[in-house]
């Protein structure tokens, strides 16, 4: 059992960074705003969710699991609201998703 | 691995403060200085300073990057350039911080244990609080009963900055922005358009009060006491002022009530010591508040953070307001 | 096995640490002002995971409630932000002397003082 937990947090906590890192290059490598914004916002519910999983299955039945679970709720309530609340207002200031450059063929 | 950690963190910091240096447009600033004070929290918790990574948390990236916002929102965003460059005043600053470093080559070493604080002071609190205090978080025994003058100034300084910011700004000031608004017929159609915002908001501030509370009353037992309860309780405030606008969070409770209850909370604090000094102690000596010493430490613990954390969060919403009702004067 | 999940701490630890680094690069760089303000959001999400890490990396769960501090201010610090920008004229956001040549402006990009 226990290292069925073990294997299963690791796994949790490794796609997590996998995540994160993927988040981390597109908001470092995208043209664009709101295209920045979709790859934080990777980061900021998938990373942040199997993260915290993966903690959660190593804390067990204790009140730091607890905790944990208020931090997820709090997180994944709190960062997709901020990234409407983002995108939104830089609509209404002007900034426009730019189409992609089309191929001339 | 630890070390690693600091190496990378403190690098961040550092190119932070370069940036923020270099930078002049004041808005980027300000975010950067939120990710500095995020940066500089990271960094106590690694140096196990959990208090005050919480509070450098709650207000240096919450309560001053809102204040800073402010600020800016009744100034201006671009920081000028100065007129001339200050080499000597350079000179001047290399000097002085080149004698400051020589006066500090004979300090004991960081972390030497044959440095006095460590052979008298910190042995004994780290010993026999437990047993005299009875509270399983060293720094709140040390802060609210070892060195409780001291945190009584602290609290009496926050209580100033509220005093001299409604000096300056005056709840005549306050209140005019109120007029303002109904006069130019602002409506609340603008809020409306924010529902999402709002109603996620409006889940919250239940949450984060009661949040605020349990950091309150679990300063004994883990990270916590009264300014980081007080601070987070402020920021609920600020969410609504956020959500719904100045006018109705100055209806929810005004800057007058404000000032009240700051002055209340000061009072307490040092109400718990005169009334020590009346059962016959001197002044803040807990022991005397009841039959048993322990019981006595607690429950003068437990009055003080209460008067610290009222008075931080009603400091903390005035002047918020004052800073945010400054902003009507631009339109 | 605690040495394997604490090498699995730290690996992750420092997995952020880099995405931390990224942000920190993007806020400074950032063409417009809403880039600056998703580098400081998502930076301070990353140190709500990183001190939850950190918390277990040193078998102190009491790192937590900082945790849950952090996402609250994170927050606030965020909304507090879009609520200022309401009140600017548009073109000030857009400035930078190297602007976002992807960006389509509807309004001159200069960098307008009030």
């Amino acid at each position: 059992m226990e290292t069925f937990l073990i294997l299963a947090s690791t796994l949790c906590i490794s796609i997590g960074v996998f995540l994160g890192i993927t988040g981390a290059v597109g908001i470092f490598r995208m043209p664009n705003f709101f295209t920045r914004l979709h790859a934080a916002s990777v980061t900021d519910s998938g990373c942040a969710s199997m993260l915290l999983f993966g903690l959660m299955l190593q804390s067990g039945f204790t009140v730091a699991t607890v905790k944990l679970c208020f931090i997820l709720f709090f997180l994944l309530i709190s960062s997709p609201t901020a990234g409407h609340a983002l995108s939104k207002t830089a609509l209404s200031c002007g900034a426009q998703p730019t189409p992609l450059p089309r191929e001339e063929r | 691995m630890e070390l690693i950690i600091d190496i990378t963190l403190l690098t961040f910091l550092g190119l932070t403060a370069l940036a923020i240096n270099r930078i002049d447009k004041l808005f980027c600033v300000i975010m950067l200085s939120g990710i500095y004070s995020l940066l500089c929290a990271s960094l106590f918790v690694t140096m196990d300073a959990v208090d005050v990574a919480f509070t450098e948390a709650a207000v240096g990236t919450g309560i001053a990057t809102v204040l800073l916002l402010s600020t800016i929102g009744a100034t201006e965003t671009e920081q000028r350039s100065a007129p001339h460059r200050p080499l000597f005043a350079l000179l001047v600053v290399c000097v002085t911080g080149a004698i400051l470093v020589y006066g500090t080559m004979d300090m004991p070493a960081f972390g030497d244990p044959n440095a006095p604080i460590h052979q008298h002071v910190a042995p004994r609190y780290v010993q026999q609080s437990q047993h005299e205090i009875g509270s399983d978080n060293i720094v709140t025994s040390i802060l609210s009963s070892y060195r409780g003058f001291d945190t009584l100034g602290e609290t009496v300084v926050i209580f100033t900055a509220g005093l001299a910011v409604v000096g300056l700004i005056g709840f005549r000031g306050m209140q005019k922005f109120g007029d303002r608004q109904r006069a130019a017929g602002v409506t609340q159609n603008e809020m409306e358009q924010h529902l999402v915002l709002r109603i996620v908001i409006k889940m919250f501030i239940p949450l984060i009060l009661l949040f605020a509370l349990y950091v309150q009353f679990h300063g004994d037992f883990g990270p916590g006491g009264g300014f980081q309860a007080g601070v987070i309780f402020a920021s609920a405030f600020i969410f609504y002022t956020l959500m719904s606008g100045l006018d109705a969070a100055m209806r929810v409770v005004s800057p007058r009530t404000l000032s009240y209850i700051a002055a209340l909370g000061v009072l307490l604090y040092g109400g718990v010591g005169i009334a020590t000094m009346l059962m016959g102690g001197n002044y803040l000596a807990y022991n005397v508040l009841r039959h048993d010493p322990l019981h006595g430490q607690h429950l003068g613990i437990f009055l003080i953070e209460v008067g610290v954390g009222t008075t931080v969060f009603s400091v903390m919403v005035l002047i918020f307001f004052a800073f945010s009702s400054r902003k009507g004067l631009r339109q | 096995m605690p040495e394997l999940m604490n090498s699995v701490y730290a690996g992750a630890s420092l997995a952020l640490l880099a995405v931390m680094g990224t942000t920190i690069v993007r806020a400074i760089l950032g063409p417009s002002a809403f880039d600056r303000v998703l580098a400081a959001n998502m930076f301070g999400t990353k140190t709500v995971l990183l001190l939850s890490l950190l918390g277990f990396l040193s078998g102190r769960p009491d790192f937590l409630d900082i945790a849950l501090v952090y996402a609250l201010v994170n927050f606030l610090s965020t909304i507090a932000v879009l609520r200022f920008f309401e009140g600017r004229p548009h073109s000030e956001l857009q400035q930078s002397p190297d602007a976002d040549p992807d960006a389509n402006h509807s309004t001159p990009t200069t960098a307008m003082e009030e």
